[in-house]
């Protein structure tokens, strides 16, 4: 049957097809939608994790234990996770063990755009790059074959525009379990202190060896015949870019893209004379095909950043070949500078009235990962740092530990902060650091889809999305068994921590926001603010009646627009209210330094 | 066909058809790529179908590429390669023209979403828009969302009467789109969906 499928839902689905009983995740576009997919089949056990690595290791737990088990995450979640996947690769498997990195080329969601492909190489495990939706469902299969065969992870890199596009996919197959294989005892082979280790580590080598010969045989890889004066080499989406730039030109395709078939392509490229390897980002192939004394042209070029298209490579190739491309179209003029349309903070966002506070005071805001690193954009331009998932925390102490007291403040959201910033709370209050820590807490991971935490929903399974729970009164500790409630209370962790001075602040009312900043600022302990409103797009939300501006008192200072919010719009040289847009927070009313806006009568729709 | 305009713009199948769906964040873009992509396979084509999420769905400039034929290759359609572009906002109709290839095709709504530097008084939001759209391409049509939202009784379904604007341009049948939207959505919504794309298949652009 043929169905429309994303590259991520493909994936889902060879998974389904292809035995895996055990996957986990945490969300990360453009890799979120592999783990959603997978919870529509309900004979395989998918759950969000707290972390990529926490995913990972469950994942190998589960392999070790006899399933077959696929991992997923965003490129640099595999950055969480390398420490187990480095020696993942010598304990090797028991079931069949995938990692799928979805890589973000062009950084359409992502802080950085590293080419995963490197940590195939790193950790000396094979490489597969499916170019359509198709082979990722057939990819996960051999995935998993060869993971068992050669008793190795195998890594399966998609990029944003494999995992994103729709395409048409047979899905025929039937669901195949091989039989399971118990756990045994191998402590030589799962226990990597030194002696065992460095018996593995000359099995990898010999592993490499076998690998680079599967390589050369496997038809992943395979030279598709053409015409013309020159040559491709290309893998994943860049093989596409390449047929459509140049359907006649002989091209080989490399699924199985590490090791590398290093006889094959020797022949190919002696055999077509002038090659050019296609790939985004690094030049992993080119690299290597030079080291190994055969001539190809890549990255001398074409660039070594952000995305391909057809044309790029056309007009590249063309250029190296002295002649004008014939396909380039006369474009249409480009219109002079339009506003851009950024991303924004939601109207009623909660997040939206602490950034407010905090450029008015004008800290040092150490910022994270998720919706509120839209915090560092006009207007509102209090966010001064953003690196990686959970940094927030750590840079707040270290910049607090050098700086005048009273000026820095780190900023995370809950399920960021469940991820990756708690260590660093442990460090920020054994070292008594002043910094304060502000945790955003939506209740969901707001920016990738509104996944639940450990501390919004009891469960990261398939329901979890759909049992978040709003944040509970912070005066009253609800008994722990309380078969909905999450497992995690963020107050008594940070306590547990060594915090003592833990605040919980409705983001909503902005006179007690700056009291609890200013407390906290002006103490030489460390402090924790955690809001308490959830993401306005979670059914838990609060529905408010909109507000309005009264035209004759506003003076249009305009103050309100320096929220950021999309209901906020400059008409006639004041403010006025977009009622369908409005969320009723009343954050604009409680700045209004004139008394212009108030909250209307009109009773909410419901959505 | 036998729509309104009858005007196919790809009526061979020889030849790859790029169509680019512009929008805000919210406003349906990728559902009406999700009917495009459904009519398109029902028709018996191959098609390929392109969005960024993420950052992008906040209230943010969203774009899809679709991509129809017998067998497509690249996901994404190159500047000046479009053959159509349907803009559902049109400051990003002017945004993304560079992309309409030379004698395509511009279906724009006529509606004004201001985005945040205009709503916060630092901009000016551009007050001839769709003027600079027409000084660019010949081939502009342009219709009141406004006024097929009030037809439908509905803003939400506003993307499906772009389908029907739309289907009068592709060499789909019309079996094929109904099909799609049957598949698309939830059964409740299917009948006001089907009167939302009859009333776009028969929709007049503004003069």
């Amino acid at each position: 049957m043929k169905k429309i499928l994303t590259g991520d839902e493909a994936v889902a689905r060879g998974a389904w097809q292809f035995g895996v009983r055990f996957a986990a995740a945490y969300p990360g576009t453009p890799s979120t939608e592999i783990l959603e997919a997978l919870f529509e089949y309900s004979d395989v056990r998918a759950q969000w994790c707290i972390n990529e690595k926490v995913a990972f290791d469950e994942a190998l737990g589960a392999s070790i234990g006899g399933a077959r088990a696929l991992v997923a995450m965003k490129h640099v979640g595999l950055n969480v996770a390398a420490d187990s996947l480095m020696t993942a690769s010598y304990t090797g498997v028991g079931g069949g063990l995938v990692v799928v990195s979805c890589d973000d080329p062009g950084m359409h969601s992502s802080q950085n755009e590293q080419d995963n492909r490197h940590y195939a190489a790193f950790a000396k495990i094979p490489l597969l790059e499916p170019t359509d939706s198709q082979e990722c469902l057939e990819c996960v299969g051999r995935a998993l074959d060869w993971s068992e065969r050669f008793d190795t992870p195998v890594l399966l890199r998609l990029t944003t525009r494999i995992s994103h596009t729709r395409c048409v996919v047979e899905t025929d197959g039937a669901r195949q379990v091989p039989p399971p294989k118990p756990f045994v005892r191998q402590p030589e082979k799962y226990v990597m202190v030194p002696a065992y280790a460095r018996v593995r580590h000359r099995l990898v080598e010999k592993r490499m060896v076998a690998l680079a010969e599967f390589s050369e045989t496997t038809d992943l890889n395979r030279s598709e015949p053409g015409e013309g004066d020159f040559g491709l080499i290309a893998s994943g989406i860049s093989y596409q870019y390449a047929k459509e730039a140049f359907p006649q030109a002989p091209i080989f395709k490399l699924g199985f893209s590490y090791p590398l078939p290093l006889k094959r392509l020797r022949e190919f490229v002696e055999k077509v004379g002038r090659v050019y390897v296609i790939e985004e980002l690094d030049p992993f192939i080119e690299e290597r095909l030079l080291a190994a004394g055969i001539a190809v042209r890549g990255k001398s070029l074409l660039s070594l950043c952000g995305e391909y298209t057809p044309a790029v490579i056309r007009n590249a190739i063309h250029k190296d070949l002295g002649r004008r491309s014939p396909l380039a179209p006369d474009l249409l003029p480009l219109a002079s500078s339009l506003p851009p349309r950024p991303p924004v903070l939601c109207p009623g966002c909660a997040h939206r009235g602490i950034f407010y506070a905090l450029k008015q005071l004008n800290v040092n805001v150490m910022g994270d990962i998720g919706c509120y690193t839209l915090g560092a954009l006009p207007p509102l331009l209090a966010m001064d740092s953003c690196v990686c998932m959970g940094a927030s925390v750590g840079m707040g102490a270290g910049m607090d530990a050098v700086s005048e007291r009273g000026r820095t403040v780190a900023v995370i959201g809950d399920s960021t902060f469940i991820h990756g910033g708690i260590p660093a709370l442990i460090d920020m209050a054994w070292n008594r650091s002043a910094s304060v820590l502000i945790i955003l807490d939506n209740r969901a991971s707001a920016m990738t889809g509104r996944q639940p935490t450990a501390a919004s929903s009891p469960t990261g399974g398939p329901r979890g999305g759909t049992s978040i729970v709003p944040a509970k009164d912070p005066g009253q500790d609800a008994p722990a068994t309380q078969q909905d409630s999450p497992p995690l209370d963020l107050v008594r962790l940070c306590r547990a921590a060594g915090v003592d001075d833990v605040t919980v602040v409705d983001p909503y009312q902005l006179d007690r926001v700056f009291e609890v900043l200013r407390r906290a600022l002006a103490s030489d302990r460390p402090s924790v603010i955690i809001t308490n409103r959830p993401c306005g797009l979670l059914a838990i939300a609060e529905r408010r009646p909109p507000s309005a501006i009264d035209t004759d008192l506003c003076q249009g200072c305009l103050e309100c627009t320096q929220l950021a919010c999309p209901a906020l719009v400059v008409e006639n040289e004041k403010g006025t209210i977009v009622q369908e847009l409005c969320r009723g927070c009343t954050l604009c009313s409680q700045i209004c330094n004139f008394g212009a806006i108030t909250r209307t009568k009109t009773p909410m729709n419901d959505e | 066909m036998n729509a309104a305009s009858g005007d196919t713009i790809v009526s061979s199948r020889d030849r790859t058809l790029n169509l680019l769906i512009v929008g805000v964040g919210g406003q349906g873009v990728i559902t009406l790529s999700g009917l495009v992509v459904h009519a398109a396979v029902r028709a018996g084509l191959d098609v390929k179908q392109s969005e960024i999420h993420g950052m992008a769905q906040r209230g943010g400039s969203v774009s899809s590429h679709v991509r129809i034929g017998r067998k497509v290759h690249s996901p994404v359609i190159d500047e000046g390669m479009a053959d159509l572009v349907v803009a559902l906002e049109k400051l990003e109709a002017l945004r993304y023209l560079s992309f309409l290839s030379p004698g395509g095709l511009l279906i724009a709504d006529d509606r004004a979403i201001p985005p945040l530097p205009v709503s916060c008084g630092a901009m000016e939001y551009p007050p001839d828009v769709l003027e600079q759209c027409r000084a660019r391409t010949g081939r502009v049509e342009v219709y009141s969302g406004d006024a097929l939202s009030q037809q439908t009784g509905s803003a939400r379904m506003l993307n499906t009467c772009f389908a029907g604007i739309l289907s009068r341009h592709l060499p789909f049948e019309e079996s094929a789109w109904r099909e799609a939207i049957a598949e698309c959505f939830a059964a409740r919504h299917v009948e006001a969906n089907l009167r939302a794309f009859a009333i776009g298949r028969s929709a007049k652009p503004l003069e």
